[in-house]
């Protein structure tokens, strides 16, 4: 099309450009009442540079401590999110003088378990992000048939700390194993006075019920090792379980005490092994369960990065500050493996739900184009609201010696975390703007029943791409 | 009182040099409001939400050019902002019906007859999308690039756009001119 032809164009153009028609009426009114509504909160510009004062103190506050944060945070010997806690000291050595004696023959003695040198032993200590499965193989030796019901309780100690070290009671159970040897030693404990011992009772009921089974079935001639398939009827809480994973590893040590020829021959086996405790990966290749009570046993601990979605909506209360809230979704999952260092097994996967309400006070350093450079300071709530965890646990020199049970599980205490960023926002449409912001959050200590990353990594950086809408 | 006194006024927020810039260019304005607008009510809110956005947006005026192509630009600017968010209603894609492959021109001196206010009454019969190409290309002579830039359409969805505005106003004016 040629524009010299194009009459419309020309017609059109030069009828209208310049076309002036009537003002509507009251239309200065109108911007006048527009206007002073506008200008009203500019009258009082002493308050606007006070907040803005403030705003600015605030966020480069809290850029600082995030930069100061950032390099100066002590490094964690641990790999970040990723870390195995084994209780370093070496089992010491015992006087198995008396062990040593302990083949067939010894069966048939009373004697005192030993407990030389391990009076004094200390309770573990869990640093925040200790992760313990195990603690040193206390002092002591099996003792005879007659004194099965001692050995239950060292058994029972020994065993839930083996298994279940990595749960809230760790710290408990470790202080029994030494109140439990001081008492067998020196005065008895009032058990009574004390609930934590009920459940130690349980378990040795339980336990001494399964002796009972397990000598029944020895008399009948029949495998030690088959005696390992014997808890069918495994419990479904943990604390069952653990007595039932009790069982399994005490089955070969009380079976040792029974009369079969087999038991004789796997004792020997412990006894040599107790003997010489530096020999314990010879233990390893063998077949009994027992064995396991004398290893020390880690457990790995694997953090999966949290995914997190939201949204969140801004207020402006000036130019530069401006408010922002909203809703978050975060899923936290976490990881626990035995490393394989034992006859015994455990894994345990749990993840949590959490929903979160997160409030910052944003500050815009500067704009360019459409583009806003910020800084963000503010703070989070949030709880859980399903949390679930599968426990599967196996000795892979048994047959069928497996057990796993799924259980949900939830945090009793919210989770409260600080962050400060550097943000970057552009506007998308209207009032919706394209955001990212890296930076640094804070988490504090919930006192919370499971661990999860928030709990085990205080410090975490934070890279946040999304969505928000400004009004 | 100079232009650039009254535009120092304004950044001062001094209603008086804000009333008088009103008095001075607001016919003008209104005569970009109505094009881009489909009818009276709209073009007054246009008016006035423009003049709101001038005086708030004063500041950045740097005094380098013509203080009414600014404003003309705010203006412009605000009317596609609103077309765009009509756009996303789905009423920018609103067709043309009905119209003849190809329309004698009229004589220049028929056409020259048409008032002011017959062309715009025809500008605003046209479907929003249209009436913004036209406008822009006709009247503020964007290019179909700078259209396609401006309301996210493609150039060649402009020019033919432009085309059927076109043809759809020869169709008017022969018709108008036949009823006189």
């Amino acid at each position: 099309m040629k524009p010299e032809k194009d009459k419309i164009k020309n017609v059109f153009g030069s009828k209208l450009q310049n076309f002036e028609p009537e003002l509507p009426p009251l239309m200065w009114e109108k911007i006048d009442a527009g206007l002073s509504a506008q200008q009203q909160p500019l009258k009082s510009p002493a308050r606007r540079v006070t907040l803005r004062k403030y705003s600015a103190a605030v966020a480069s506050i809290a850029a600082l401590i995030a930069i100061a944060l950032l390099l100066f945070l002590p490094k964690n010997d641990n790999q970040p999110g990723s870390f195995a806690v084994n209780q370093d000291s070496k089992p010491e050595k015992t006087d198995l003088s008396q062990s040593k004696g302990h083949s067939t023959e010894s069966t048939k003695h009373n004697q005192k378990p030993e407990t030389t040198g391990n009076t004094n032993h200390q309770p573990v200590i869990h640093s925040e992000n200790m992760f313990i499965a195990s603690t040193d193989s206390p002092d002591y030796t099996i003792p005879a048939k007659g004194e099965e019901s001692n050995q239950n309780n060292a058994l029972t100690n020994v065993s839930k700390e083996r298994l279940f070290g990595f749960n809230e009671n760790q710290t408990v159970i470790d202080t029994d194993i030494n109140k439990t040897f001081i008492a067998e030693n020196n005065e008895p404990i009032d058990r009574e006075s004390n609930p934590k011992h009920q459940t130690v009772e349980q378990f040795e009921q339980e336990l001494g019920n399964k002796i009972t089974d397990l000598e029944a079935y020895a008399r009948r001639g029949e495998d030690l090792l088959a005696d390992n398939n014997m808890p069918q009827d495994k419990k479904k809480n943990r604390e069952e379980a653990a007595a039932s994973n009790g069982f399994l590893i005490g089955a070969g040590g009380g079976g040792a005490f029974s009369k079969a020829r087999a038991e004789q021959m796997q004792l020997r086996r412990v006894n040599y092994a107790l003997a010489d405790a530096n020999k314990e990966s010879d233990l390893l290749a063998g077949n009994s369960s027992m064995v396991n009570l004398y290893q020390r046993q880690q457990m790995k601990m694997k953090h999966n990065q949290p995914i997190t979605f939201g949204i969140s909506i801004s207020k402006s209360v000036s130019k530069r500050v401006s408010l922002e809230t909203g809703i978050t979704y975060t899923y936290l999952s976490s990881r626990f493996e035995s490393d394989g260092s034992s006859n015994l097994n455990a894994n345990d996967y749990q993840h949590f739900h959490y929903l979160g309400v997160p409030l910052a006070i944003n500050y815009k350093l500067l704009e360019w184009n459409k583009l806003q450079f910020y800084v963000t300071g503010g703070g989070q709530i949030q709880k859980d609201f399903y949390g679930r965890m599968k426990t599967t646990q196996n000795a892979p020199a048994l047959e069928n010696a497996q057990d796993s049970e799924k259980k949900n599980i939830s945090q009793k205490h919210p989770q409260f975390s600080t962050n400060a960023s550097l943000g970057l926002s552009y506007p998308l449409y209207s009032k919706l703007a394209l955001y990212t912001n890296v930076g640094a959050a804070y988490y504090f200590d919930a006192d919370n029943e499971y661990e999860t990353i928030y709990s085990d990594r205080k410090w975490q950086l934070n890279l946040n791409l999304g969505m928000k809408f400004e009004f | 009182m100079e232009e650039c006194q009254l535009i120092e006024g304004c950044k001062r927020q001094d209603r008086k040099s804000q009333q008088i810039v009103y008095e001075q260019y607001g016919r003008v304005m209104y005569g970009i409001c109505l094009r881009y607008s489909s009818d009276a009510e709209s073009a007054q809110d246009l008016l006035h939400d423009g003049f709101m956005k001038v005086f708030s947006s004063i500041g950045s005026f740097e005094g380098k050019g013509s203080f009414e192509g600014w404003m003309k630009r705010i203006f412009v600017n605000l009317a596609l902002e609103n077309i765009r968010k009509d756009k996303l209603k789905k009423q920018f894609t609103e067709d043309i019906e009905n119209l003849p492959e190809n329309i004698p021109e009229e004589d220049d001196a028929n056409v020259e007859s048409l008032s002011e206010a017959e062309l715009l009454n025809m500008i605003r019969e046209l479907p929003p999308g249209y009436r913004s190409v036209f406008n822009l290309y006709a009247i503020e002579n964007y290019s179909h690039k700078e259209i396609s830039e401006a309301l996210g359409i493609a150039e060649g969805t402009s020019r033919s756009q432009y085309i059927r505005a076109r043809l759809f106003l020869q169709e008017k004016v022969k018709d108008y001119l036949r009823r006189q």
